[in-house]
């Protein structure tokens, strides 16, 4: 056969679709994520278990339990975490508590698991060796689609085996489910276990598609996140209104699986589905995709730098550019949306007579301070630390042995890239601001809030540099840990501000943490002592870790 | 069947506007080594990344051990191993363990084998990855192709990084694999490995083939240096045909003489009775070199 026939030969069958040695990758994988797949399922399955305990504990009898769900089952939390039509119950209060936070916490779990080993690969260069071997084009997405999958189905029916098992009492049934029958307690937690793994199949599903269409991995996390914020506010715009937008967001599918109420099971047989087309979508594109190559197209850049890129805080700027762009889209709309929330929350508090609605965080004021505010201000705290471990990222990538090699100082160094750092940390909160004063003010026809709106935004400032500032001091002393402790700590914060009294932290502890102990004006009046102290610790962070910075070895 | 181990015609890679490969022309005889040589950018890597199935090409034929490299992706893989030029590594893993999975993914690789490897490039294999340098970052995949029998092996400057010593066990790990008829695509910037090592060579530039064949055949078309001494009639030398860059000073003279011309202009050398005569054939660096000047003259003349 000459070469000329070999060259025109038409290809038989396709191999790109192979899932060859899928069983090797298999183990592999588990080889690299089994200590993260088994933190995912203690943490999850234990947090859900330990606040139904807690919560157990606490209501011993029916009035505490009583009034626990007329504090909660206001509008503001309505829009928060959703609800369920069967409240009434320990298990109930547990939903109210951790079901939203929980699931969606695994689902961006997953999400980020999946990167991890998808185009994290792919950006490190690591999937070009482990594919010149004879491993099916999809053994990787598969390896990861399986392994995820399992993981979240794994938590869904060990949460659901656990509450099983602690409500199956018959003597106390109403108490702690509010279902008649211990049979029906059973399937409601099955239910409920399962729509918290729900989340994590959908986790899965975008996982899966964004790591195909993104060109890397902090891109497939940051537009996975994205998408989870959307659908979050989706749902929660249709829960506020009562209307059928919560069933256009497949987390409200979860929440409609309703546990010791209606016990749906098809709305998770939906977001199966969902996930599995999604992951056929990512398999697609896959089959015909370059490794390494997303469907966002490469363009040639400039030839020279401008001055502004030139110098140590430019170069910061231009290297943070695109995640600058994507948190402005964010915090555009994020309290643009929640502006029409605080709207309808308005419209329901001036329509009510309950005497039970009038607590404290039914004012509009105090749903702004006590939880929208907040809420924003931690996703600006979020972009502080992302922000500041830009540090670690020039330093890991090996970038800043060549920038130090410069006549640019150590000290000076950390200092401009941190100055970017603040001065975009202020105009986020601006941004934010702005955003929620006058889309709130402009769908109520009064624009004198805007002000109050933006100055409660700026009391956060000094909370969102600590964040900064706790990453600096790890950057300083520990620059191996000082990247994942920043995270354990912001995910800590966010964990304490949803979950807050029931992981039994003393109180006095809890209003310690920066996002706790700044004032939640408008809702509270201002205090200068805790924002002086917050603006004083940050600073400390930052001095003692620019002082470990200078002495220490670069790279470490 | 005959066929060459890997065959490419006319191959077209491009990324948005940029083309990274642009009718390039490469083969690979079974049994043989074919350096692939070309200044940073001119298309190498991407080549060798389509011929591993990873990029798609957009023009052209690609054929790797008489199949397609994009389809038949994975059962080609059996056959073939490859060492990229900068080895990405998981740094919690440790060199033994990566060594084992991409060996257990190929098949073929023995305890013995993988032992060997490991004595003969001095790789300690219990070390975690991220403690690596780079040179131990590219034993590690050296070590793993080296221990296979594979049919093919795609290196794409597999010893960049190496010591002397590791350069030298890494030629004498070639010169074996070739005496086991196995097939071996060389791309590297190190001369003298690919002229101790390849039996073809194969010229690339701005993505296009500007050369292949072997070395014997490429000095064919390229001119001799001659230095030597004359204590007169340097000046005649310049009306024979073929000479060139003819410069005396005092009693050294040195030019450049096509291949074709040689016997002749030594003959007439030898009628002026030369003090000290040194013939040097171009090196694969000289023959490297005068592609790449002209290539540089050209881009030069373009801005203009």
């Amino acid at each position: 056969m000459s070469t000329a026939a070999i060259l025109e030969a038409p290809a038989t069958r396709s191999q790109r679709d192979s899932l060859s040695n899928l069983g090797v990758l298999l183990g592999f994988t588990w080889k690299r994520n089994w200590v993260r797949l088994v933190v995912w399922l203690v943490i999850v399955v234990g947090m859900f278990v330990f606040i139904f305990d807690y919560y157990k504990a606490l209501f011993t009898n029916e009035s505490k339990l009583q009034s626990f769900i007329s504090t909660v089952d206001s509008p503001s939390l309505l829009a928060m975490v959703g609800i369920i039509s069967n409240p009434i119950s320990v298990v109930g209060a547990t939903w109210y508590k951790f079901w939203m936070f929980g699931s969606l916490m695994l689902g961006i779990g997953v999400l980020f698991l999946m990167t991890r080993n998808l185009r994290g690969d792919e950006d490190q260069g690591r999937a070009e060796l482990i594919r010149s071997t004879p491993l099916g084009i999809h053994s990787r997405l598969a390896s990861s689609v399986i392994w995820m999958s399992v993981l979240s189905i794994v938590i869904g029916i060990l949460t659901g085996v656990a509450l099983a098992a602690l409500t199956s009492d018959p003597n106390n049934l109403q108490h702690l489910v509010n279902v008649s029958s211990v049979g029906a307690a059973i399937q409601g937690s099955m239910v409920f276990g399962m729509s918290i793994g729900a989340m994590g199949l959908l986790g899965v599903g975008i996982g899966a598609l964004t790591n195909e269409i993104s060109p890397s991995s902090s891109s497939a996390n940051g537009t996975g996140m994205a998408i989870f914020g959307v659908l979050y506010i989706i749902r929660m715009i249709g829960d506020v209104q009562s209307n059928p937008a919560t069933w256009v967001s497949p987390i409200g599918w979860g929440q409609k699986m309703d546990p010791y109420g209606a016990d749906r099971w098809w709305p998770f047989i939906m977001i199966v589905i969902l996930a599995a087309i999604l992951v056929w979508v990512a398999w697609m594109i896959q089959s015909s995709r370059d490794l390494e190559d997303s469907i966002a197209p490469q363009r040639k850049g400039k030839a020279g730098a401008s001055a502004l890129i030139t110098r140590v805080w430019g170069l910061g700027m231009r290297l943070q550019r695109g995640s600058f762009i994507a948190w402005i889209v964010c915090l555009v709309i994020f309290p643009m949306v929640l502006g029409s929330v605080i709207k309808a929350i308005r419209d329901m508090i001036s329509g009510t007579t309950m005497a039970g609605l009038a607590n404290m965080a039914d004012t509009l004021d105090g749903v702004l301070g006590m939880i929208f505010i907040p809420m924003l201000a931690l996703v600006v705290g979020i972009f502080a630390a992302q922000s500041a471990t830009s540090l670690r990222t020039d330093e890991a990538h090996g970038v800043l042995e060549s920038q130090l090699a410069t006549g640019v100082g150590r000290v000076s160094w950390a200092l401009q890239r941190l100055a970017v750092t603040f001065v975009a940390i202020v105009v986020f909160l601006l941004i934010t601001g702005v955003c929620l004063g006058a889309s709130y003010g402009a769908l109520v026809s009064d624009m004198s809030r805007l002000p109050v709106v933006i100055g409660s935004f700026f009391a956060y400032l000094p909370a969102c540099c600590l964040l900064a500032s706790i990453f600096v001091l790890g950057f300083g002393w520990w620059p191996r840990y000082a990247v994942s402790v920043t995270w354990i700590v912001v995910v800590a914060l966010w964990a304490i501000m949803i979950v807050g009294l029931a992981l039994r932290i003393p109180s006095w502890l809890l209003d310690l943490m920066p996002f706790n102990a700044t004032p939640a004006v408008p809702a509270v009046p201002m205090n200068w002592t805790p924002i002086i102290v917050l603006s004083l610790i940050a600073a400390a962070f930052t001095v003692v870790g620019l002082i470990g910075f200078r002495r220490r070895n670069v790279p470490a | 069947m005959s066929g060459n181990a890997i065959e490419v015609v006319g191959l077209v890679k491009h990324f948005g506007k940029v083309k990274a490969v642009d009718g390039l022309n490469l083969s690979v005889e079974t049994g043989q080594v074919t350096g692939f040589l070309g200044p940073n950018g001119a298309g190498k890597t991407t080549t060798i990344r389509v011929l591993l199935g990873l990029l798609k090409a957009n023009a052209g034929q690609a054929t790797v051990l008489g199949g397609n490299p994009w389809t038949d992706a994975v059962s080609l893989h059996k056959r073939l191993v490859y060492v990229p030029g900068d080895v990405a590594l998981w740094p919690n893993l440790t060199g033994g363990q990566i060594i084992d999975v991409l060996g257990r993914l190929s098949g073929g690789i023995t305890k013995d084998r993988k032992q060997e490897m490991l004595e003969r490039f001095q790789l300690d294999p219990t070390k975690k990855a991220r403690t690596y340098s780079k040179g131990n970052r590219q034993k590690v995949a050296l070590v793993a192709a080296m221990a296979s029998r594979a049919e093919l092996l795609i290196l794409d400057e597999p010893t960049s990084g190496l010591d002397p010593l590791m350069e030298g066990e890494f030629q004498k790990c070639i010169k074996q694999v070739k005496a086991e008829g196995r097939s071996v695509l060389l791309s590297s910037h190190i001369f003298s490995e690919v002229e101790s090592l390849a039996d073809s060579i194969c010229i690339i530039r701005d993505g296009k083939t500007i050369e292949q064949g072997t070395l014997a055949s490429m000095r064919h078309l390229t001119r001799t240096q001659v230095r030597t001494d004359l204590e007169s009639g340097a000046e005649q030398l310049r009306d024979l045909p073929g000479i060139h860059d003819l410069a005396v000073d005092g009693q050294h003279v040195s030019f450049s003489v096509e291949q074709a011309d040689l016997p002749t202009v030594l003959n007439a050398l030898a009628d002026l009775h030369p003090l000290a005569l040194s013939a040097n054939p171009p090196s694969l660096e000289e023959i490297f070199l005068s592609h790449y000047h002209t290539d540089v003259a050209k881009s030069q003349g373009v801005q203009k």
